[in-house]
C-alpha cells in the first residue's frame, strides 16, 4: 500500500505521467512506481508541499521526464520516428524468436522424422535473417532489448517467476549445471541418430547447436544467447517427444511378441493367413490361449518406429531411390494348401468325421493321415 | 569543463559500481552518487539509467514492503550486470589512464 497522500506529489506524478505518453504501459507504471516514494520524501522534507516547490527542485515534470527519457534511451515525446529505427530490429527479434520456435518443432520432428505440418522454411527465412542482421552488427543486442514487445516479455516473465514458490525456482535454478549436461547428451545422440539416417540438415544444425553451447563465448556473448535457446529448444522438443514414445511402448513389455529373442532389435514379423483354398486373408487379428494380442510391428511409410499392432498381415514397406514410399500389401509368395490325399508336407485339418486312431484298425488307415504328424512333433 | 557532460558517459558505470556491494532503492542510489561527490547528478537522469540497465538485462528488482512508509522497489546487479560493471570498469580505467598521461603533459 503507498502512502501518497499529499495532492501536489499526486499532481505531479499525474504530469510526469502524461509526458511519458508513448511509452509502454509497463514501463511507466515502472518508473512512477521508482519515482512516487522519492517524491514522498522530497514533500516530507518541505514546508509547503505544492507542485512548484517539488519542481524548484527536481524540475516541472515535463523536464523531469524528459530528463528521464533521455536517461533511460527512449524516443524523446513526440510523433514516433519514422518507423525505421525499429523496423529492423523488430524484424531481427521476430526472426530470432521465429528461429528459436523452429528449432522447437526441429526437435520433435528429430527422434522419428515426422514433420508436424507447420511452415519451417517461413520460419527458417526469418530467423536467418535474424541472425544475419545481428551478427553483422546492423542490429545490436541493446536495440533488441529496447523494443517495448521485448521489455514487456520481460516485465511478464519476471512477474512469473516472482509469483513462483522461491523453493521452486531455487530448485530449477540449482539444476541449470545439469541441464547443460543433458542438453549436451541429447544433442549428441540426435547427431549419431541423424549419421545413421544421414539427414543432412539436421545433423549441420545439431553440430552447430553443439559447438555453440560448448563453446566460449555463449556466457558473454549476449547475441550467441539466441543460439544457446534455440539449442535448448532443440533439445527440449527431441526429449517431450523421445520420452513420449517410451511411455507409450514400456505398456507392451507385457505382451506376446512374434520376434526375436535378440532384445536390442526387434526383427520385422509378419504373418501371412491363408483361407482353405489357397487365398490370402487380408485382416486377421491374432490371439493366444488367454486372450492377449500377439503383437508384430506395424509397417508404415509414416515412420512409426515402435507401434505394435495385432493385426496381420502387416504390409511390406519399401523405400525407392527416387525417396518415395511404396506400401505393398499381398503376401509376397502364393501357397498351396495340401488336400488330404497329399504327402503330409503341412498340417491339414481332418474332417470331424474321421474317427480317432483308437477307434480305427491300424491296418486300414491310410498312410498319409496325418493324425500320426502331431504325435511325431 | 561540465561536470554534467562527463557523467553522461559514465553514469551507467557509476550507477553500477554503486550497487555492487549493497542493493539500493532510486532515492539510495541517488544518495550514495551525491556522496561519493557526484553532485550535479540529476534525479530523473539516475531513474532513468536505472530502467535502461534494467531492461538491458543488468539488474534484478524487487519491491520491500513497508508499514510506515512507501513500498521500495530495490535495483540490485545480476550476473549480466557484473560482467557489465567489470567489463566497463576496465574500459574507464584504461581511458583514464590516457587522459592522465595526456593531460599530465600538458597541466
Amino acid at each position: 500500500m503507498t502512502i501518497k497522500t499529499d495532492p501536489a506529489v499526486a499532481e505531479y506524478l499525474a504530469r510526469t505521467k502524461t509526458a511519458l505518453a508513448g511509452l509502454p504501459a509497463s514501463e511507466v507504471e515502472e518508473i512512477i512506481g521508482d519515482i512516487g516514494p522519492h517524491l514522498s520524501e522530497i514533500a516530507d522534507e518541505l514546508d509547503e508541499v505544492t507542485v512548484d516547490a517539488l519542481s524548484e527542485r527536481l524540475g516541472t515534470p515535463e523536464q523531469y521526464a524528459a530528463e528521464l527519457r533521455a536517461a533511460a534511451g527512449y524516443p524523446a515525446d513526440g510523433p514516433e520516428p519514422a518507423g525505421s529505427s525499429t523496423a529492423l530490429p523488430r524484424l531481427t527479434l521476430w526472426g530470432l524468436t521465429a528461429g528459436v520456435f523452429a528449432a522447437f518443432v526441429l526437435g520433435l520432428a528429430g527422434p522419428f522424422g515426422r514433420y508436424p505440418p507447420v511452415p519451417m522454411s517461413v520460419f527458417a527465412v526469418f530467423a536467418l535473417l535474424g541472425v544475419a542482421l545481428l551478427l553483422s552488427g546492423t542490429v545490436r543486442v541493446g536495440d533488441l532489448y529496447d523494443l517495448p514487445e521485448a521489455a514487456a516479455a520481460r516485465q511478464s516473465g519476471r512477474r512469473f517467476v516472482a509469483a513462483l514458490p522461491a523453493r521452486l525456482v531455487g530448485f530449477f535454478r540449482s539444476l541449470r549445471p545439469a541441464w547443460g549436461v543433458l542438453r549436451t547428451l541429447v544433442l549428441a545422440a540426435a547427431l549419431l541418430l541423424g549419421l545413421a539416417r544421414a539427414e543432412a540438415a539436421q545433423m549441420f544444425l545439431v553440430v552447430a547447436a553443439l559447438v555453440l553451447t560448448l563453446g566460449f563465448r555463449s556466457r558473454t556473448d549476449q547475441r550467441l544467447r539466441w543460439g544457446v535457446a534455440a539449442a535448448n529448444a532443440f533439445a527440449i522438443g527431441y526429449t517431450l517427444v523421445l520420452t513420449a514414445w517410451l511411455v507409450s511402448v514400456i505398456p507392451y513389455r507385457n505382451d506376446v511378441y512374434l520376434v526375436d529373442s535378440s532384445p536390442n532389435v526387434p526383427q520385422q514379423r509378419n504373418v501371412y493367413v491363408f483361407g482353405p483354398d489357397g487365398r490370402p486373408l487380408s485382416e486377421v487379428y491374432l490371439y493366444d490361449q488367454d486372450g492377449n494380442p500377439i503383437n508384430v510391428l506395424k509397417m508404415s511409410c509414416d515412420e512409426i518406429y515402435g507401434d505394435v499392432t495385432n493385426q496381420v498381415p502387416q504390409p511390406i514397406v519399401e523405400r525407392l531411390d527416387t525417396g518415395e514410399c511404396v506400401e505393398r500389401t499381398g503376401p509376397p509368395f502364393t501357397v498351396v494348401i495340401p488336400r488330404a490325399s497329399t504327402p503330409p508336407s503341412v498340417l491339414t485339418s481332418i474332417p470331424p468325421a474321421s474317427a480317432p486312431p483308437t477307434s480305427t484298425p491300424p491296418a486300414t488307415t491310410p498312410p498319409a493321415t496325418s493324425l500320426s504328424a502331431p504325435a511325431s512333433k | 569543463m561540465e561536470i554534467s557532460q562527463l557523467l553522461k558517459g559514465v553514469l551507467d558505470l557509476a550507477v553500477l559500481a554503486v550497487l555492487r556491494d549493497e542493493d539500493g532503492y532510486g532515492y539510495d542510489v541517488l544518495r550514495r552518487l551525491r556522496q561519493a561527490g557526484l553532485e550535479e547528478v540529476g534525479d530523473a537522469s539516475v531513474y532513468g539509467t536505472l530502467r535502461r540497465l534494467y531492461n538491458a538485462g543488468a539488474l534484478t528488482s524487487y519491491v520491500v514492503p513497508s508499514e510506515e512508509g512507501p513500498h521500495r522497489k530495490y535495483y540490485g546487479l545480476n550476473e549480466t550486470g557484473r560482467e557489465r560493471l567489470a567489463d566497463s570498469g576496465k574500459t574507464w580505467r584504461a581511458f583514464a589512464d590516457t587522459m592522465d598521461s595526456l593531460v599530465g603533459a600538458a597541466a
